[in-house]
């Protein structure tokens, strides 16, 4: 063969595996609302950084007549990009070849770029479009899903881990995506469960649909396993690059240092956003973003558990992780999954060196049997491990409330915040006032001629003696108390101060949360 | 709070804590969840949905127990079930053969 021959021929053999699984299975995943899995690639990846690899890579299965079978580069695509000019490994799976099943030679090309992003030490995105195990490779396919999330856990805490579930992602396969730092669903497009509707019926008897058992809105609001919701495709891309803006390309470094911008105070004001009465609520994220760069706030799980709040901002060009109690949704009360929520975010924050900022305002823990049936102890312990263990800088904001555990829980001193800093109006008690009147003087009240009145005179001495920020402030609890205007300036202080901070961390193997 | 689409003053929830009244919103997960309710000695409902192969237990029946009550075909297995608190049989809700779902009422108690 003469070398122009040879050219030819590898030109003959890409074209033949960048076919996928041909223009009819094409054809029927455009019709479906879906790109291929290239194009995904390529969406999600600067112009002209994609370098694909193994894409000669054939499985080596011989039963049920496997081995007559070609599956172009085994049903997924691997290679190298960038995104906004960082390196990142990626991979898809594509359905058009053999339903995107994951075979031994599939799980191989992806458990080599996983290897390849842990040696770089760069981000790894995986796309998720799979039918699932591939039957005819038996308990190879097992291996490889194994091999995969033997390498999720590895990487987990030292590269950013982002799945994409464009498609079916059912039974085993969904553990990869539960192992990674964040989940992307789009509508009508992303389907996770572990045992499908037609399982559910043969056993179970009950009738549900793809939709309704696993779709993108369950799990972006009643689950809690999607992270980031869309209503398309594109949507979900420029999402994913949004997050990579916010995130270092590793443990060891921090954050992408952004242009300083000042927050939009005449749209977000915090006079404006705080209510006089005490009682009525506000949305806790138009006091973030009266205090972020360019009033932008990147909030994540935004459906669920809503009576927390979560997500990305900056303030001075930096990075910081935000927790904020929301008093529009259940006054802002901690219970199973908003402790979730916030405890896996502070981890998340703490391994990829980002500052955590925590806005407190919360009556404290939920009540209730059905709280403590469904384990809120075993689930609250886990916000004040996570913020016991993160040694990035603390910054914590008491804007109104914070009783009881629900105090101690958000970041206060005495898990080590860095900087406590409380508004006037803060209240930082035991418990509310109205509770704890009815307990100190309880046989006062109890004996009273009028006991309402003397009720209400004494709720008003409470009120008036422990309803603020002084008496934690006298403990030195309260490390400042501020004017609310003045809290972008105190907080983007705190961060130049804390910009070396180190903590001597106690040598273990490992830590035993709660999970 | 204005909403700022429709300028309209939203109105909030009543949500009490602790002898303290909150204005807040409150979920529809949180208003639907169920009130606790104590175990009811009186009945034994199946724990899974599948079918009856074999009943050993009829009205009048005095059980105590361990003592076996049916096999029920579920997960793919067959499960001997046994009496969990015992009694006389009041009424048998179920004939052999029969697929239950779950929480269907299998037996009464006296």
């Amino acid at each position: 063969m003469s070398l122009k021959q040879k050219s030819l021929d590898l030109k003959k053999r890409m074209r033949e595996a960048l076919s996928g699984g041909g223009s009819k299975a094409i054809e029927k995943q455009k019709a479906g609302g879906k790109l291929t899995a290239r194009e995904r690639i390529l969406a999600i990846l600067d112009a002209k950084s994609f370098h694909e690899y193994d894409l000669f890579v054939e499985h080596a299965a011989k039963d049920f007549d496997m081995d007559k079978k070609y599956l172009a580069g085994d049903g997924v695509i691997t290679g190298t990009g960038s995104v906004f000019g960082h390196p990142v490994c990626i991979y898809a799976q594509d359905f058009t070849v053999a339903g995107g099943s994951l075979g031994y030679a599939h799980a191989k090309k992806i458990t080599k770029i996983m290897d390849q992003a842990m040696k770089m030490k760069v981000p790894l995105i995986g796309i998720n479009d799979s039918g699932g195990a591939r039957i005819q490779e038996g308990v190879n396919s097992l291996a490889g899903y194994g091999e995969i999330f033997y390498r999720n856990t590895q990487a987990s805490g030292v590269i950013p881990q982002i799945s994409v579930i464009l498609g079916p992602c059912a039974g085993g396969a969904v553990y990869s995506p539960a192992l990674t730092d964040f989940v992307f669903v789009v509508d009508k497009i992303s389907k996770m469960f572990i045992t499908g509707p037609e399982v559910i019926k043969t056993v179970l008897g009950e009738d549900i649909s793809m939709e309704a058992l696993g779709g993108a809105r369950v799990h972006a609001e009643k689950t809690g396993n999607a992270h980031f919701y869309a209503g398309s495709e594109q949507e979900c891309f420029d999402q994913i690059k949004q997050l990579c803006t916010y995130i270092p390309w590793n443990n060891t470094k921090k954050a992408d240092r952004f242009p300083k911008k000042p927050p939009r105070t005449r749209q977000y004001k915090i006079d404006d956003i705080m209510p006089s009465d005490q009682r009525q609520p506000y949305d806790v994220r138009d006091i973030i973003k009266s205090l972020a760069d360019d009033s932008d706030f990147f909030e994540i799980q935004a459906l669920w558990a809503t009576n927390i709040v979560i997500g990305f901002a900056r303030l001075d060009g930096q990075t910081v992780g935000i927790v904020g109690n929301q008093p529009i949704v259940l006054a802002g009360v901690l219970d199973v999954d908003s402790s979730d929520k916030a405890a896996r975010f502070i981890r998340y924050c703490d391994a990829f060196n980002i500052p955590l900022l925590t806005l407190v305002d919360l009556p404290g823990y939920l009540p209730g049997v059905d709280q403590e049936h469904a384990g809120v102890i075993r689930h609250g312990a886990k916000i004040l491990y996570a913020y016991s263990e993160a040694t990035v800088p603390k910054l914590t904001v008491i804007m109104r409330k914070a009783y009881g555990g629900g105090y101690i829980a958000m970041c206060s001193h005495h898990l080590h915040a860095d900087f406590v800093f409380a508004w006037p109006m803060a209240e930082i008690a035991v418990m509310g006032p109205e509770g704890a009147a009815n307990i100190i003087f309880r046989s006062e009240i109890k004996n009273a001629e009028d006991p309402d009145k003397v009720r209400k005179e004494k709720i008003e001495e409470y009120k008036q003696k422990f309803a603020n920020p002084y008496v934690a402030a006298a403990y030195g609890y309260v490390d400042a108390v501020i004017e609310p205007t003045e809290t972008r300036k105190m907080l983007i202080h705190a961060l130049t101060i804390s910009a070396s901070k180190s903590v001597d961390v106690v040598i273990k193997k490992h830590g035993v949360p709660p999970f | 709070m204005k909403d700022k689409n429709t300028d309209q003053i939203e109105k909030f929830d009543e949500f009490h804590l602790e002898n303290s009244l909150y204005y807040t919103r409150i979920p529809d997960s949180y208003k639907k969840r169920q009130a606790y309710k104590p175990l009811d000695e009186k009945v034994l409902k199946a724990f899974i949905p599948g079918t009856i192969r074999a009943m050993k237990v009829k009205v009048g029946d005095i059980v105590e127990v361990g003592d076996k009550l049916m096999v029920l075909d579920a997960m793919k297995m067959d499960n001997d079930v046994k009496v969990l608190y015992g009694g006389i049989i009041k009424s048998v809700n179920v004939k052999e053969g029969e697929m239950v779902k779950k929480n269907q009422i299998i037996v009464e108690f006296e």
